[in-house]
Formats: structure tokens, sequence, C-alpha cells
């Protein structure tokens, strides 16, 4: 079993962080406009603020947890991805089933030189499967290999 | 009049299409008249009205005399135009949608838009029929149809090949009888609760003193009164509705492929080609079971555009003939015994069931009646039996064939056919719970839009989940070596 690239954990924490802050500005102006209309029972910035906090522990906590659960294998013949905190999932992809496959890099995961490989099956459950985490160089090796199956892949 | 569209002749739109356009037509007549008999002695505005009167009004007829279309097996061809002529033809497995469109003055002229849409990008449809008349409207849709399933002009049934399944209208009332809908089951409970509204008013307002006395024990039996006069609504709604649906129900199997046909009012007619069928499942409620009665579904993958289904090929049969009947779909060998759950299921489905009683109890019990607390020590224990009936019932099998047979559910029983090759992928889940109870859940994917119930099987050991999670990808890697 593969695990994903340390940095990983700082790319989610920083994505997970601008995600809650923006909630939580969104949830400050809601507040105005709500205590406006006299429809707010508690102050200003009360139930924003509880939730930037509890963001704040998310940030923290959440990212090294699951890079600690996921995990992945690149076998003979099929791929084999770990996830999950509470609930585990372990999903075997067969490579003669994959469609196509995607890398994906977001802002933060550029910066950080990482990208998401995406493998899509003809099924509907796992549809899209992702493995977050990846250098860029591997995540692009990787796709490479798998297309050589995806060429001589069944019909449905 | 109705067009044979059999012949592959060039057709021209229904001739009502120029009474259409010339009234159509009219305001703007009537508004260069008006101009010029506001302006009398104007050229400008006589020649307006000449420009409109003979150009507008015989391009109608020119238009309709140009239009001309035909539908065959692989298109639909129109050809078009007075002066610049336009050739379209729309390959039929192109075609989306076809949509037939009528306004207030199409109606009284009973004629239609008929618009053929493909998946190309443009707002516009790809081809219109402006227009036919209604019941040829209807017909291209159906001819369309057919052609895009079949890809051969059979929409006439071969009466050659007889069906491997039909249902005499008393075995479509059986059927109907065995069914319960809980849709039908909700409106019903929605209607009376709406009548017990009205009544306990009146109640109220007549026996306001008594109300207290009457509480609890009156509301129970008027519970349970319009709990029985909603289930003898639904059961008979369901019967009509089951009739109507599966009247004349008859399956054949010809070119690899299964044809159904049903419906009284509406005559449904089903294609599923055989190599597309991804997975069977029969089925069984209790009462079905009683009769050893069960239905045969039938799940497929999208074929062209058209999304994934489950289609109900055998809607009741003896349990042995609808097996036999599944058959025909790929070949499958039910096992006597299957695989077992952990045992530990037992515990972790009581358990389950027991929380979703004690909170229906409480509620019931706070919004209702306190008599709802009794059957808190009534429900415990059929809970637990449940949970023992889910145990034993429930497994899962692998058959020489190579496919995963799953036993699911424990009320309605559901056994589930998901042939190896058909398997996109698989994955082994554990809560949090069931990792302390080492249990799993096998999910299995593939390309139908199926319930998780149908492909999963769930609270097997973990070790079991591992095992056959193997077995399986070993099946799918033997049949690359072949």
């Amino acid at each position: 079993m593969l695990t994903l690239e340390p940095t990983v954990k700082s790319a989610w924490g920083i994505s997970s962080f601008i995600n809650q802050t923006i909630f939580s500005i969104l949830l400050f102006f809601a507040e105005i406009i709500l205590r406006s209309f006299d429809l707010l029972p508690f102050p200003i910035g009360s139930i924003s603020g509880a939730m930037f906090f509890i963001g704040l522990i998310y940030t923290f906590i959440v990212p090294s947890l699951r890079y600690r659960t996921t995990r992945f294998d690149v076998q003979n013949d099929d791929l084999v991805i770990e996830h999950g905190i509470l609930t585990r999932v372990r999903t075997v992809i067969p490579y003669r089933r994959i469609q196509h496959t995607d890398v994906v890099q977001g802002v933060v995961e550029r910066f950080f030189g990482l990208a998401r490989l995406i493998v899509y099956t003809a099924g509907t459950r796992t549809a899209a499967t992702i493995i977050p985490g990846l250098s860029l160089i591997y995540a692009e090796d990787l796709r490479n290999h798998l297309r050589l199956y995806a060429v001589e892949g069944d019909e449905v | 009049m109705s067009i044979d569209f059999s012949t592959y002749k060039f057709r021209r739109l229904h001739p009502l299409t120029m009474i259409y356009g010339f009234i159509t037509s009219l305001p703007g007549l009537l508004f260069s008249l008006y101009l010029a008999s506001k302006n009398p002695g104007e050229t400008i505005y006589i020649l307006l009205v000449a420009i409109t009167g003979l150009l507008a009004m015989p391009s109608v007829f020119l238009r309709w005399f140009f239009f001309q279309f035909q539908i065959n097996p692989s298109a639909v061809n129109i050809y078009s135009g007075i002066i610049s002529k336009q050739q379209r033809s729309i390959p039929i497995e192109k075609i989306q949608n076809i949509e037939i469109r009528q306004n207030f003055l199409q109606r009284l002229l009973r004629i239609a838009h008929v618009s053929i849409e493909t998946a190309s990008g443009s707002r516009e449809s790809e081809g219109n029929l402006q227009f036919v008349s209604i019941e040829d409207a209807e017909l291209i849709r159906t001819i369309i149809r057919s052609y895009k399933q079949q890809d051969t002009l059979e929409i006439v049934e071969d009466k050659t090949v007889l069906p491997i399944f039909s249902m005499s209208v008393r075995n479509v009332l059986i059927s109907g009888m065995m069914q319960f809908s809980p849709i039908l089951f909700i409106i019903a409970t929605s209607i009376s609760q709406y009548w017990q509204a009205i009544t306990e008013n009146n109640i109220i307002e007549q026996f306001t003193s008594h109300i207290k006395t009457l509480d609890g024990k009156f509301l129970l039996t008027a519970l349970v009164g319009i709990f029985a006069g909603a289930l003898l609504l639904s059961w008979i709604g369901g019967i009509l509705l089951n009739f109507s649906r599966f009247y004349g129900f008859t399956l054949t199997l010809r070119d690899n492929k299964l044809f159904k046909e049903h419906g009284l009012f509406a005559r449904w007619k089903g294609t599923i080609p055989l190599k597309k069928i991804q997975m069977m499942t029969l089925s069984a409620n209790p009462l079905m079971r009683v009769f050893a009665f069960a239905r045969l579904e039938i799940q497929t993958a999208g074929f062209g555009t058209d999304k994934s289904s489950s289609e109900i090929a055998v809607p009741m049969a003896n349990f042995g003939s609808a097996a036999k009947l599944a058959q025909n779909g790929f070949q499958f060998e039910l096992p006597d015994i299957f695989n077992p759950l952990s045992p530990y299921a037992v515990s972790r489905a009581a358990v389950h069931y027991a929380i979703i009683c004690i909170l229906l109890t409480i509620s019931c019990g706070y919004f209702i009646s306190s008599w709802a607390y009794f059957a808190i020590i009534a429900l415990l224990p059929i809970s637990w039996l449940g949970s023992i009936l889910r145990y034993k019932w429930r497994g899962y099998a692998l058959d020489s064939y190579g496919n995963i047979i799953l036993r699911s559910g424990w009320i309605n029983n559901r056994i589930s056919i998901i042939p190896t090759k058909k398997i996109q992928s698989m994955s082994v889940r554990s809560t949090f719970l069931q990792r302390r109870l080492r249990l799993a859940t096998l999910i299995i994917d593939t390309a139908t839009n199926t319930s998780l119930r149908d492909t999963s099987i769930s609270d097997i050991s973990a070790n079991d989940a591992d095992n056959i999670l193997n077995e399986i990808t070993l099946l799918l890697y033997n049949r690359k070596i072949n």
C-alpha cells in the first residue's frame, strides 16, 4: 500500500481554512441582514464565530487523519484505493474497467506541486474515483500507465 | 387521413397547414390594407398590399408544395425551400427527442407541430414538421422510436415467434392482489386523515366536555379504523393500477432481444438487448412467498442515450418458472446453500431495529396517544425476531457460471444475480460500529442505476468480504487470460 505525499496535509489544511473562512464571512453577512430585520435572537458574530472555531478545529484535525487513512496500491490487475476516517472504504477497480482518467490540479495543489488522479468507470457508484495528493509527475506517470489498459477496455 | 409510412415515400405536410398559414398571415395583410386605406392614392402602400397579397399568400402554398419528408429506418429526410433548396437528413440514432406541440388554433384544425431534436448544440430543433395531423404526429413518434429501438422495420410483432411468457387476465388480477404499493398507501392515509380532521372538529364541537374521557381509546380505535380503511383503499387502487399497467403482458425472445408489451389504455413496449443486461433480480413480498410467486426484474445499462433502467420482465409467475425465464437473460445456477452473514449481524440489526422502534413509539406516544408506549413491549421482540429472519435469509454465493448471487431484504425477499464480467468495481465498506464487530459491507458496482440493496451484501465478516473480493478479482483475471 502506498501513501500520499505528506505535503497534501498542508494543502488540505489551507484549502479547508480558505473554505471555512469564506463560509464564516458569508454567515456573518447573513447574520447582519437577519439582525436588521430583528430575526436573530443572538448577537451578531456568535454563530459565524462558532462556525469559524469549529472549522478551525476541523482544519487542524481532519487533514492529518485523512492523510493517514487514505492509501492506494497499483497492483498487477487492479487499482486499490482505501479511504474514510469513520467509515472505511476499500475500492478495487480492475484496470480493464477504466474508461478514462483525469489529472486535476487545484490552485492550492498547484502551489505544492500536487495533483489528483480521477479514474472513471462505467459503473454508477464508483463512476469517478479520486486518488488525491499525488505529485504531479507521479500522477501523470500513473495516468499513462492506466491509459494502456483503458484502450483495450470492455464494452458495457 | 392517415399515412402509410412503411413504403418510405416522400410525403407532404397536412393540407390544413396552408389554411393555418393563411390565417396567421392575415394580420399582416389586414395591417397593410389598413395603411393603404388610410393613405389613399399613395403607391408605396398599394405596393405593400400587392406584395403581401401576391407574395406572402402564394408562398404559403409554395412552401407546403415544396416541403417533403420521408422517414426510413436509417434517417428522417426533409426536403424544403422554394428557391434555395435544402436537404436535411437526420440519422435515426442521433435523434434524442421528438416533441409534439399544438397551440389553440392548431388544435381546432387538428394539426400538430412535430419537432425532432438531436444532441447538437443548436437551440432550434433540427427537424420541424409544421404541420401534420395529430394522428400522424403520434405515428411518426412511434415509428421513429421503434426504429431507434430495433434499427429494423419490425414494428408489427412477428407472429411466428411465440411469446415465452404471457399473462391471462386472471393472472394479472392475482398479481395485483399480491402487490402493495407504499405510495398509494400514503395517499390513502393522507386522504383519510383529512377526513379524520373534519370529523374530529365536529366531535370536538359536539362533545367538548367528553373529549377528555374519550381521548385515548377513541383515538386509538379511530386510528386503527383509518389504518384499515387506508389499507383497503390502497389495495384496491393497487389492483386497478396493476391491471391497467400489465394487462395483456407478453414477453418475446427474438434476435437476442427480449421484447415486452403490456398495458390496457396505454400500450407499453420495451426492448431489452440481451448483451446489455447487467443483472437480474427475483423478488417476492411476504404475500407472494405464501403462494411461491416471484417477480423478475432485469437491469440494463443505458444503450445509446437512454438512461439505464430496471425493467419488469415477469410481473408475477411461479418462482420456478420465473427463474427459468431468467435463464433467457444469461445462464446462472441458484445454489441450494448460500454463505451466511457473520453471526454478529444479528446483534447489529437488532440494535438498529430497536432504535427505530423506540424512536417511532416515542413520537407516536408524544403526538397521538400514550397507549403507543405499550407498543414498545410488543415491538422489541418483533425487531429481534426480524433481525434473526434477516440473518437467515441473507447470504451470497458464487455459482459455476461465474455469477455472484446475493440474497437481500427479509420482508421483501430479493435474489440478485450479477455476472462477474459485468462488474465495474468493488468496494468493501465498514463503518465505525461494523469494525468493532469485524463486519463489512461488500458493494458491487455495475453500470446500472439500481438501489444499493440489490448490489451490496452488508454485515458479512470482514474476512469473508476480503475472500470474496479476491475470488471475484481472480475470476475477472482468468477471463482475461481466456
